[in-house]
C-alpha cells in the first residue's frame, strides 16, 4: 500500500492557480525528494500534506486514510522546518517534549523517550538549554528529534538544510541520510538543491510551475530526462544545447547547427518525422579529439576558463553558440587556443524543438 | 573640534535643566510642606516634622484610601490586561485581516476619548432611570431600579470599568499587533505537535510575548495611579468613601473640605515613595 497519495490535488490562491491536477504515489520506506525551481509549488504541496494549507481540489491521503480535513495534529506526519521553528522560550527538553505533553503522555514515559531520541542525535549536554544557546545545526538536530519522538508515519521536510553553511549542510545530508536508513520512515524532502536531491532521494519527483516534469531514481533523470527543463536543471554545470536541423544521409542521421554537420546513427532516438531538434550533450560527456578524429567535432577558441580543482570547465563560441566543456586540469588549454571537442553518441540526448520533449526511444 | 563638542551641550543642558526645575521643584516643595503645618486659611505656619505622618497613622480615612488605591489598581490592571489578552488572541483566531482593521479602529476610540467626557458618558449610561448600561436590568427585572455608582460594593467595578473599556480595547489593538508580529512557524509546529487552538496561545504565542506583555502592563500600573479625573468626575470618592483612593483623598484634605495642605502633601509624599519602591521591586523580580 502507498503510504501517501495524491490524487487530482489543485491548489489556488484567488484567481492564482499554483498546483494543477498533480497526481502522486509515494511507497511505504520510500525517500521523496520535491525538488524544483523557487514557486515551482514544492512548498506548498508539502504543506498540503502537513494540513498547513487547504487542499483546493482533489484528495490526499495518508497510510490510506483521506486527510484532506484532518487537522495537522491528526495526519500522523511530523515536519522539519527550514527555520527550525523552535519554541524559543523553552527549553530542549520542552521543545522535544511538547508534542508528548499535548497527547497527554505519562511524564517517565516522556522523559525516557526524551532522552533516547537525545541519544540518537547526540543532544544530551543540551537538553536544559534554550534554543538561542545552540547553533544552527544543532538547533536543526533538536526540530528533527521533535519529529522524531512522536514516530510518525511520515517525516515531512521543508528545506531543512537551507539555513546552514556549506560544510555543516553536508555533515546533516549524510545525518539525514543515517536517519533514514535507520528508521525506515516514509520521507518527503524538499530542496531547490539538485546535490541533496540526488545525493538522498529513492526517487525525484521534478516540479516546474506546479506540474510534475518527471518523477524517478536520480540516475534516471540524469541519465533519461523527460524533457529540456529536466534536462537544463539536473547537472552541475548545465547541459549545452545546440538547435540542429535533422536530416537523413545514407544509414545515418544528420544534425545539422552550430556551424557543424554532425552524423549519428540515430537508433536510440524517435527521429521519423522530426525536422528540427535540440542536441544536448553534458559538459563532462565532452573530450578533447584526437588528431586525427574528423566526425562530430566541435570547434572553436577557449573564451573562459573556470578552474574548478580536478576540472577545468572551459567556455568557447562555436557557430553563434557558447559551449562549454568540463576536462580534466591537465587537459586544460590557454586562453585563446583552438580547441577541439567531441562526443560519444550514447552520451547524448535529443529533444523536439516544438515541445522540448526527448526523442528517446522507450 | 570645540564647535563640534558644544553644540549638542548647547541643545541638551537648557531641556535636561528645564526638566529638573519641573520635575524637582515641586517634588522636593511637596516634601518640605509635608514637614510643616500649613493651611490654606492662614498665612503663618511653623515646623512639624513627621508629626503629619504620625497622624496618617491613626488616619481611618486614609487607611481607608489606601485599601481602595491597592484595590483600584488591582482590579484595573489585572481586568485590562484579561481583555486586553482575551480580545486581542479572540481577534487573531477569527478576524479576517479586514475585519481586524476594522475592529482596531473601533477599539482605538475610546482611548482617544478625553477622559472626562469618557466619565460623563458613562455616567449617564450608568444612570438608573435612562442609562443604556442599566436597560438590561430594567428590562429583565420589570422596571427595578439599579444604580451601581452609588452603591458601595459596586461603585469601584462601575468606574473600574470605564477605565477598563479605555485602555483594555486599545491594549486589544497592541495584542493583535504583537500577536501578528510573531513568525508563522513555531505556531505550525504547535499545530503538528497536536496542541488544540487555546494551547497554542496559552504556551506558545503568549510566552514568546512575555517581554512586551510586561511592558504594557508596568505601562497601565502607571496609568492606573492617575485615576484622578475619573473617579472625580463619576462618584467624587463616593458613595461615603467607596471610591476614594489616595489622590481623591489628598485632594478633598487639601482643597475641598479643610484646606489642610501639609497634611494632603504629606499624603503625596508617601504615596511616592511607595509607588517608588514598590515599582523598583516589581521591575527587578520581572528582569530576574
Amino acid at each position: 500500500m502507498s503510504a501517501i497519495v495524491c490524487s487530482h490535488v489543485d491548489k489556488a490562491y484567488g484567481a492564482t492557480s499554483v498546483i494543477h491536477d498533480l497526481n502522486l504515489a509515494i511507497e511505504e520506506h520510500e525517500f521523496v525528494v520535491f525538488l524544483g525551481p523557487s514557486g515551482c509549488g514544492k512548498s506548498t504541496l508539502l504543506r498540503m500534506l502537513a494540513g498547513l494549507e487547504d487542499i483546493s481540489g482533489g484528495e490526499v491521503s495518508i497510510g490510506g486514510k483521506v486527510v484532506n480535513d484532518l487537522e495537522p495534529g491528526d495526519r500522523g506526519i511530523a515536519m522539519v522546518f527550514q527555520n527550525y521553528a523552535l519554541y524559543p522560550h523553552m527549553t530542549i527538553f520542552d521543545n522535544i517534549a511538547f508534542g508528548l505533553r499535548r497527547q497527554k503522555v505519562p511524564a517517565p514515559e516522556i522523559d525516557k523517550r526524551v532522552r533516547a531520541v537525545a541519544a540518537t542525535l547526540g543532544l544530551e549536554p543540551y537538553l536544559g538549554r534554550k534554543p538561542t544557546e545552540l547553533s544552527g545545526g544543532q538547533q536543526q538536530r533538536v526540530a528533527i528529534a521533535r519529529a522524531m519522538i512522536k514516530t510518525p508515519k511520515v517525516f515531512l521536510f521543508d528545506e531543512p538544510l537551507s539555513n546552514l553553511d556549506a560544510k555543516l549542510r553536508n555533515h546533516m545530508r549524510v545525518e539525514i541520510a543515517r536517519l533514514h536508513q535507520s528508521l525506515k520512515t516514509t520521507t518527503v524532502y524538499v530542496t531547490h538543491d539538485q546535490l541533496e536531491a540526488m545525493t538522498l532521494a529513492d526517487r525525484i519527483v521534478l516540479l516546474k510551475d506546479g506540474k510534475i516534469e518527471q518523477i524517478g531514481s536520480p540516475a534516471e533523470i540524469y541519465e533519461r530526462p523527460a524533457n529540456m527543463f529536466v534536462a537544463g536543471f539536473i547537472g552541475t554545470p548545465n547541459m549545452n544545447f545546440i538547435d540542429v536541423a535533422v536530416g537523413r544521409k545514407d544509414a545515418c542521421w544528420t544534425l545539422t547547427g552550430a556551424g557543424t554537420v554532425f552524423s549519428i546513427d540515430g537508433s536510440r532516438f524517435d527521429l521519423q518525422g522530426v525536422s528540427r531538434a535540440v542536441l544536448g550533450i553534458r559538459p563532462p560527456d565532452l573530450k578533447t579529439a584526437g588528431a586525427g578524429e574528423a566526425g562530430n567535432l566541435l570547434q572553436g577558441a577557449a573564451d573562459l576558463i573556470e578552474f574548478h580543482g580536478n576540472d577545468a570547465l572551459v567556455t568557447f563560441g562555436t557557430g553563434s553558440k557558447e559551449i562549454s566543456a568540463l576536462v580534466p586540469t591537465r587537459e586544460c588549454p590557454a586562453r585563446g587556443s583552438g580547441i577541439r571537442y567531441t562526443f560519444e553518441e550514447s552520451r547524448v540526448h535529443l529533444f523536439d524543438a516544438a515541445s522540448g520533449v526527448s526523442l528517446l526511444r522507450q | 573640534m570645540a564647535r563640534r563638542s558644544s553644540l549638542p551641550v548647547t541643545f541638551v543642558v537648557p531641556t535636561i535643566a528645564i526638566l529638573l526645575v519641573l520635575s524637582m521643584v515641586p517634588t522636593l516643595y511637596a516634601i518640605v510642606i509635608a514637614l510643616q503645618n500649613r493651611e490654606l486659611s492662614s498665612t503663618d505656619y511653623s515646623w512639624v516634622w513627621l508629626s503629619n505622618f504620625q497622624d496618617l497613622l491613626f488616619d481611618r480615612r486614609f487607611l481607608n484610601a489606601v485599601w481602595v488605591s491597592v484595590k483600584w489598581e488591582v482590579v484595573t490592571v489585572v481586568a485590562t490586561m484579561v481583555v486586553a489578552i482575551g480580545l486581542g488572541v479572540l481577534m487573531f483566531e477569527v478576524a479576517s485581516p479586514r475585519l481586524r482593521n476594522l475592529y482596531c479602529l473601533l477599539f482605538i476610540i475610546p482611548v482617544l476619548l478625553p477622559r472626562v467626557s469618557a466619565a460623563f458618558v458613562w455616567k449617564f449610561a450608568y444612570h438608573p432611570l435612562y442609562g443604556i448600561a442599566t436597560y438590561p436590568y430594567r428590562l429583565i427585572t420589570g422596571g427595578l431600579i439599579f444604580d451601581p455608582l452609588s452603591k458601595p460594593s459596586t461603585a469601584l467595578f462601575a468606574v473600574a470599568s470605564v477605565d477598563v473599556w479605555q485602555w483594555g480595547l486599545f491594549f486589544a489593538v497592541i495584542v493583535l499587533k504583537l500577536l501578528e508580529t510573531l513568525p508563522p512557524q513555531p505556531i505550525e509546529a504547535a499545530r503538528l505537535d497536536h496542541a488544540k487552538r487555546w494551547q497554542i496561545h496559552a504556551y506558545v504565542t503568549l510566552p514568546m510575548l512575555k517581554a512586551p506583555l510586561i511592558s504594557l502592563m508596568f505601562v497601565k500600573m502607571i496609568e492606573s495611579l492617575r485615576s484622578f479625573d475619573l473617579i472625580y468626575v463619576m462618584t467624587r470618592g463616593g458613595p461615603g468613601v467607596a471610591t476614594e483612593t489616595l489622590d481623591m483623598y489628598a485632594f478633598s484634605q487639601g482643597f475641598i473640605e479643610s484646606g489642610k495642605v501639609s497634611y494632603a502633601s504629606a499624603m503625596a509624599v508617601l504615596m511616592m515613595i511607595a509607588t517608588v519602591i514598590s515599582f523598583t521591586m516589581l521591575w527587578k523580580r520581572v528582569q530576574a
